[in-house]
């Protein structure tokens, strides 16, 4: 990333970005699974609500899903945290994005108390530092102009990985309130003093939990499926059929520790598996079965490059500019034109 | 690993069958280490007609004794349109098994090698440490009551670049691992040739791959000296990767291992891309790179031989942790730590202790 966007391909960039993704979800990963362990251990002020509960609007019924839902230690209040992993260079898409957070804003229903209210809630986005500056401005103009109508609580909270030569050195994660406060004032003080974790501490958890509520990046999915769930739901190295649902017995079985309900609100979704298969179908490394729509057969056989982070990141960016190339801009606003917007015609 | 000693029959029908190859001018016996999961020989039976151009011409048990079993092979390979063949005995004990041959380099690598890496994941090649050659020299030269001298060594440096010296005269062997030791870069001793005093009549090379070159000695001295310490720090280190596999585990637990470097080897940022480097040239696997060296590596490696998986990253400046998923054999471990050895450098593999 240190590299010049400006100076590389659009379909270079695109495949940058699109690592870049799968790098910031394995840290989002690291990040809710650190926060959730210094939550545990009751230092700052609030809890870790991990129980995936179902929120909604209470005016209108319509469901809402925060990435990670913390209450105050008394119960009194609660916090919702969106977590961006990375953000649209384009404004347009951006504003689309941070809408999110007026979802939010209304008075909302499912919280783990008695009545399933809370007297009050805050919002903070919590985005990579690298992110933060754009962010910040963007958010405080589109307030300002109205664009955005945000009418909680609200604040900004940036994260890093740093290596840090005080400790040893070691893999330190930093989390720092970058605008705003969240109400909660022992989180707030600990917040300005930063909130560090060694990744270190963290590391084996990971092992067995390899997704949180965010939405992953497609090709993390598919990372996980081929070098991790595959392997597990197949003795040998050459086609299989399975579906849906298989795969995601493994995935609940050895990595997802705290999905305590099954279906739509877990933290590993049919839609992700189904969006990474889909995905391995356009890759031709897979095909669905005609006979069962949640069934495919998968061509684990086939050779493809040794590197297949890299493999699923460039064939996928090479279709996202061929799908393109076909489609006319106007039709929607899916990635393709997102792509092409964001980084002009294809090569 | 191996308690009981060599039978003398077997011992005595080994040195006769290698006397003769002995007694050429520079001859020699090959001795190739390997770990079997089952009988070499079954193995050997089921899978040699599906390895190319390997052809079984002869095989006879020539002598079965308190758990150790002779075999004496024929066996021929067509390379490259020209036809290898030869003779070689089998020794097995439990998973221990050690293919002799008075015959060429070429046929141990292009005929007994091949095979067994053909028949992995139920054969494995053993591997040693520089650090259990250097046990394994000091413990021959102590029970013989006679000093080792080296007369060449071959090291390899940090990513596997090899570096030969050779050793004028009588120098004790203990001097090229001191040599090793304060080299900059640093050194791992691959292979040491070396030779006893005139009194006790030993020469030979050990090597890493816990391969035996003997010219001088008889057998059943180096089955005693060598090749059964080899099997003891094999055995050590397959009892550390057995049942790792998270289907084997109680609660589906992650038993990480965790390889430590006696240098800072990470502190360069550059090691860390040069560690996915050597897991690219990493023969039968996949990987993923999740995590890439900001500031550390994370990465998933499926073996393609058995898809056993697992997942490696850095860990601070001076270690690698493996996590085993979901299946992860004892011989994909063996195989990966092996590579890790060769082509990255020499660490020690124990039980990860989480912070």
């Amino acid at each position: 990333m240190i590299l010049s966007m400006t100076s590389l391909t659009p379909l270079k960039n695109c495949m940058i970005r699109h690592k870049t993704e799968v790098d910031r979800y394995y840290q989002t990963v690291l990040l809710t699974l650190g926060l959730k362990d210094l939550m545990d251990k009751g230092t700052l002020g609030c809890r870790f609500v991990s129980a995936e509960p179902l929120f909604k609007q209470a005016s209108s019924g319509k469901e809402v899903y925060p990435d990670i839902v913390l209450q105050y230690d008394n119960d009194n209040r609660g916090i919702l945290l969106e977590v961006k992993t990375s953000l649209s260079e384009v404004d347009f898409f951006l504003l689309e994005d941070l809408r999110q957070l007026e979802l939010y804003s209304n008075k909302l229903m499912g919280w783990e108390t008695n009545s399933k209210e809370v007297i009050d809630h805050s919002l903070v986005l919590l985005c990579h530092s690298m992110d933060s500056d754009k962010v910040q401005e963007k958010l405080n103009q589109w307030i300002a102009e109205g664009k955005l109508n945000i009418t909680k609580n609200f604040s900004i909270v940036e994260w890093s990985i740093v290596e840090s030569l005080k400790y040893g050195p070691k893999d330190v994660f930093l989390i720092r309130l970058r605008m705003g406060q969240t109400g909660c004032d022992l989180l707030d003080a600990k917040l300005h003093q930063n909130i560090k974790f060694e990744v270190d501490t963290i590391y084996t958890k990971y092992e067995k939990c390899r997704f949180v509520r965010k939405e992953p990046p497609v090709e993390y999915t598919m990372n996980q499926l081929w070098s991790c769930i595959f392997p597990a739901l197949h003795e040998q190295t050459e086609n299989f059929t399975c579906t849906i649902d298989e795969i995601l017995e493994v995935a609940y079985a050895y990595y997802i520790p705290w999905s305590g309900l099954l279906g739509e609100y877990s933290q590993v979704r049919k839609t992700w598996i189904r969006k990474a298969m889909n995905a391995f179908c356009k890759i031709e490394l897979a095909e669905e079965l005609g006979d069962n729509p949640d069934g495919y057969k998968v061509f684990y056989g086939k050779q493809i490059q040794k590197d297949v982070s890299d493999y699923f990141v460039d064939r996928i960016c090479r279709n996202i500019f061929e799908e393109a190339r076909r489609k006319p801009i106007k039709d929607t606003l899916g990635e393709a034109q997102r792509v092409l917007s964001e980084f002009g015609q294809p090569e | 690993m191996l308690e009981n000693p060599l039978p003398v029959t077997i011992s005595m029908i080994i040195n006769q069958h290698t006397e003769a190859f002995l007694r050429r001018s520079r001859g020699c016996i090959r001795v190739a280490s390997l770990i079997a999961e089952a009988s070499f020989e079954e193995l050997f039976d089921i899978e040699a007609p599906e390895l190319r151009n390997i052809k079984i011409e002869s095989k006879k048990k020539v002598h079965d004794e308190d758990g150790f079993t002779l075999w004496n092979y024929s066996v021929s390979r067509e390379l490259r349109g020209e036809q290898i063949s030869g003779n070689f005995l089998v020794l097995q004990k439990s998973c221990f098994v050690f293919l002799i041959t008075g015959l060429s380099p070429s046929f141990l690598r292009n005929c007994l090698m091949y095979i067994a890496k053909q028949l992995y994941p139920d054969i494995m090649v053993a591997y040693i440490t520089a650090d259990e050659i250097n046990q394994i020299l000091g413990s021959l030269s102590g029970k013989k009551r006679t000093k080792l001298f080296y007369s060449k060594f071959v090291a390899k440096k940090v990513f596997g670049e090899r570096e030969t010296s050779l050793g004028y005269g009588h120098k004790v062997y203990t001097e090229a691992f001191k040599k090793v030791l304060e080299a900059r870069p640093r050194l791992w001793i691959d292979s040491i040739n070396v030779f006893s005093e005139d009194a006790v009549d030993l020469e030979f090379r050990l090597g890493r791959q816990g391969n035996l070159t003997y010219r001088k000695g008889n057998f059943q001295e180096y089955y005693e000296y060598v090749l059964s310490q080899i099997a003891g720090y094999c055995g050590r280190r397959l009892r550390i990767f057995e049942k790792r596999g998270r289907r084997e585990t109680v609660d589906k637990e992650v038993h990480p291992l965790v390889i430590q470097y006696n240098s800072k080897v990470f502190d360069e940022p550059i090691a860390r891309k040069q560690l996915i480097d050597v897991i690219a040239d990493y023969d039968f696997c996949n990987f993923s790179v999740i995590h890439n060296g900001n500031p550390h590596v994370y990465l998933n490696i499926v073996d393609r031989v058995d898809n056993s998986t697992f997942s490696l990253r850095t860990y601070g400046a001076d270690s690698l942790v493996l996590a085993p998923q979901v299946k992860t054999s004892r011989a994909s471990l063996m195989r990966f730590s092996k590579h890790l050895q060769d082509r990255f450098q020499e660490g020690t593999i124990s039980e990860f202790e989480p912070q």
